[in-house]
């Protein structure tokens, strides 16, 4: 399968900061991929390469077979950086960025308005940007990055600002996307989310790809030795356990590659521990994610 | 580029613009302004008018003189429409209490010695004044004196010494006496129209700049659209914002003033060519400005900064007014050529000269076509510090980066 996004050994540098050194990944089509990494790692840079907003100091970028400023028209951004026109109507917004995605006018606002309904915006459409609340605007920009029903759309940090519920409108708008063929880039610092909707993920540190590949696999990779344990009775002292957190008796434990689930099973058994739940787990993406960015494990790229 | 953009970007820019309520404010200003005027006028000018006509009224009666030093009598056939002769002071004050003399003056026998004239006269101090400084009484005086040893007709020359002042240049030959006036004032009008074209507009130009950055929308646009027709769209929109403003004052000042003003271009001596000419500065200047200040004022962080640097841009256009001395008296003076060349004074200096002068077209021509170029260079590295600035957020571009971006074009 051709991929929607190709980026290879892209290298980008501000001054004496090489802010991406050789970044490499492929985007296919229809897939929720995660562009992951902490603060500072490049991911903004590497976005803004991918939009063509900047041009990269080595390597290349190809967004649906061709050059990022080729098919701006087809892609969807939802910046970081970003905002609205405070004194402009809602539906009035919307329309213009959707001509300058080359949409016409008439089609912009039909479409505008179908998506200010699909939010529950709809009664707003005619409301000043001001006069609506965060969570409503954050709506509203990310409707403006899909407005021009774009087949690629780059998100960074969508789910910024949204209360629970709007939180799970964002996802299921996000997921009937994916189920309508569109290909998404998302970026974001919530793991949770990255884990309820990535097929795959890309995680940059320091400039460079640290992590890569399907989210299970890495998962599996990560957790072959995690454990939940749920007890009525505190655990007893356990020198096998690398480390290990209790919250309202659920234990989640870290073993070495030398200790297995099951002799740690035994163990707990014969000090006498009341388990009411023994589960082999995965290691949540955060953790990995803390774990990778720390320097404490390093997955080449699959 | 795509130039449908441009258009989605200027229209939306324009019509932004002039939906602002401080455009609209300030727009209606100047119309507000000159029916106020003009109802002030109308009103509370009444009573003034009346005053001035009893003035100048008073002022075109005849001078009572009353001789006796005998110099005087009788009136040369020169003065007898302006000066009559009474025999005493009781007879002449009453003619100017009853309102038949604007004023009496008594001679005194020995004037000649003392100079001293007396005067009666029931207005005010002012009247007095002119007329002790009245060219028109001094000659009365000066030819009464010199009577006795001067033949007639020099006697009705010196009179009146000067009676026209014809020019001896050709092409001003057909011109009437506000000429001069207008040739200097039509110019004068121009140059200061397009300078404060160029700073109203600015004032757009600048928020409207401001504005995306402000609000954070530099990445969402600029992933839409390319820096170019951005910038060309912001231009091309906030400019026509700008003259549709000065249409407007224009249109309401031309109304106000019953025609004057096109009167006033009706009367110069100008030919019709050369307003051609000023009409194709202006819009030339209009267009360079408007580009420069979109480029740098990308680079300020916030409205006001913005405004700061656009402003240094807009202060050049300026320099022609403060060498307009130099421009009327030397007008081919190297300074003065070499502004006509310099493509950001050159719409100012070349509406000063081509007024006034006859401009050898070597410099019109050159400095139509600096001026041409140099839209697209500007528009060039405009839209280069454009795309800089607008990527900037909340920081300035050093020096170095300015330089960097305008090298790796």
């Amino acid at each position: 399968m051709q991929p929607t996004v190709r980026v290879r050994e892209i290298r980008k540098s501000f001054g004496t900061l090489q802010a991406v050194d050789g970044v490499s990944f492929e985007v296919y089509p229809g897939e929720i991929f995660g562009l992951l990494g902490p603060n500072g790692a490049g991911k903004t840079t590497t976005i803004r390469m991918l939009m063509g907003i900047l041009h990269p100091d080595a390597g290349q970028v190809e967004v649906l077979g061709q050059a990022p400023i080729q098919v701006r028209e087809r892609v969807g951004y939802l910046p970081e950086e970003r905002g609205l026109y405070p004194n402009l109507k809602v539906l009035d917004i919307l329309t213009y960025l959707a001509q300058l995605k080359g949409r016409p006018k008439a089609w912009a606002r039909e479409r505008a308005e179908a998506l200010l309904a699909r939010v529950g915006l709809a009664e707003r459409a005619h409301a000043k940007v001001k006069e609506l609340s965060r969570g409503m605007q954050q709506k509203v920009q990310l409707l403006a990055a899909i407005v021009h029903d774009p087949e690629v759309c780059v998100l960074d940090e969508p789910f910024q600002g949204l209360d629970p519920v709007n939180l799970q409108l964002v996802k299921e708008l996000l997921l009937e996307l994916k189920a309508a063929g569109k290909t998404i880039v998302l970026s974001t610092h919530q793991m949770n989310q990255v884990e309820a909707l990535c097929s795959r993920i890309a995680l940059i540190n320091r400039g460079r790809v640290v992590l890569y590949g399907e989210l299970a696999r890495i998962q599996q990779t990560y957790a072959a030795n995690v454990v939940y344990v749920h007890a009525s009775s505190p655990l007893p002292e356990l020198p096998m356990v690398r480390r290990y957190r209790e919250h309202n008796g659920m234990y989640y434990l870290e073993l070495p590659p030398e200790v297995s689930s099951q002799q740690l099973l035994r163990t707990l058994v014969q000090a006498g521990v009341e388990i009411q739940a023994f589960q082999v787990g995965r290691l949540p993406l955060e953790d990995i994610f803390v774990r990778v960015v720390q320097g404490e494990g390093q997955h080449a790229p699959s | 580029m795509h130039l449908r953009k441009v258009y989605t970007i200027a229209r939306h820019e324009y019509t932004v613009t002039v939906r602002r309520p401080g455009f609209i404010v300030l727009t209606a200003t100047v119309p507000v302004l000159g029916l106020v005027v003009a109802v002030l006028v109308l009103v509370a000018g009444r009573g003034l008018l009346a005053q001035v006509d009893t003035l100048v009224g008073a002022m075109e009666k005849p001078i009572g003189v009353v001789d006796k030093s005998g110099y005087f009598s009788p009136v040369l056939p020169a003065f007898a429409d302006d000066f009559q002769r009474y025999e005493d002071e009781t007879e002449v004050y009453r003619a100017v209490d009853e309102g038949r003399l604007q004023a009496a003056i008594v001679i005194p026998p020995d004037y000649v010695q003392t100079g001293r004239v007396y005067v009666y006269s029931p207005q005010n101090v002012f009247q007095r004044v002119s007329l002790e400084d009245s060219h028109r009484l001094r000659a009365f005086l000066a030819v009464h004196l010199s009577r006795p040893w001067v033949p007639e007709e020099v006697l009705v020359r010196l009179s009146e010494p000067l009676v026209t002042l014809t020019p001896v240049a050709s092409r001003q030959e057909t011109a009437g006496p506000w000429a001069s006036f207008t040739q200097v004032l039509v110019p004068y009008m121009v140059a200061i129209l397009l300078v404060i074209s160029v700073f109203a507009s600015s004032g757009y130009l600048i928020q409207g700049l401001a504005e995306e950055k402000e609000n954070r929308l530099v990445e969402i646009i600029i992933s839409s659209v390319t820096p170019m027709e951005w910038f060309v769209g912001k231009v091309v929109g906030l400019g026509a914002a700008g003259l549709t403003q000065m249409g407007i004052w224009m249109l309401t000042s031309l109304a106000l003033s019953g025609g004057a003003m096109l009167a006033l271009v009706a009367v110069s001596p100008i030919p019709w060519y050369r307003w051609g000419l000023f009409l194709l500065y202006y819009a030339l200047g209009y267009a360079l400005y408007a580009v420069l200040q979109a480029g740098l004022g990308a680079l300020g962080t916030s409205t006001r900064e913005t405004q700061q640097i656009a402003g240094l841009a807009s202060v050049v256009a300026f320099v022609p007014f403060m060498l307009s001395g130099l421009v009327f008296t030397v007008p081919d003076a190297p300074l003065v050529r070499g502004l006509s060349y310099f493509p950001l004074t050159a719409p100012t200096m070349m509406i000063f000269r081509l007024a006034v002068f006859s401009v050898p077209t070597v410099d019109v021509v050159v400095s139509l076509t600096l001026l041409v170029v140099s839209i697209p260079v500007a528009g060039w590295i405009g839209a280069k510090l454009f795309r800089l600035g607008i990527l900037f957020y909340g920081k300035r571009p050093s020096l170095a980066e300015i330089w960097y971006a305008l090298r790796s074009a």
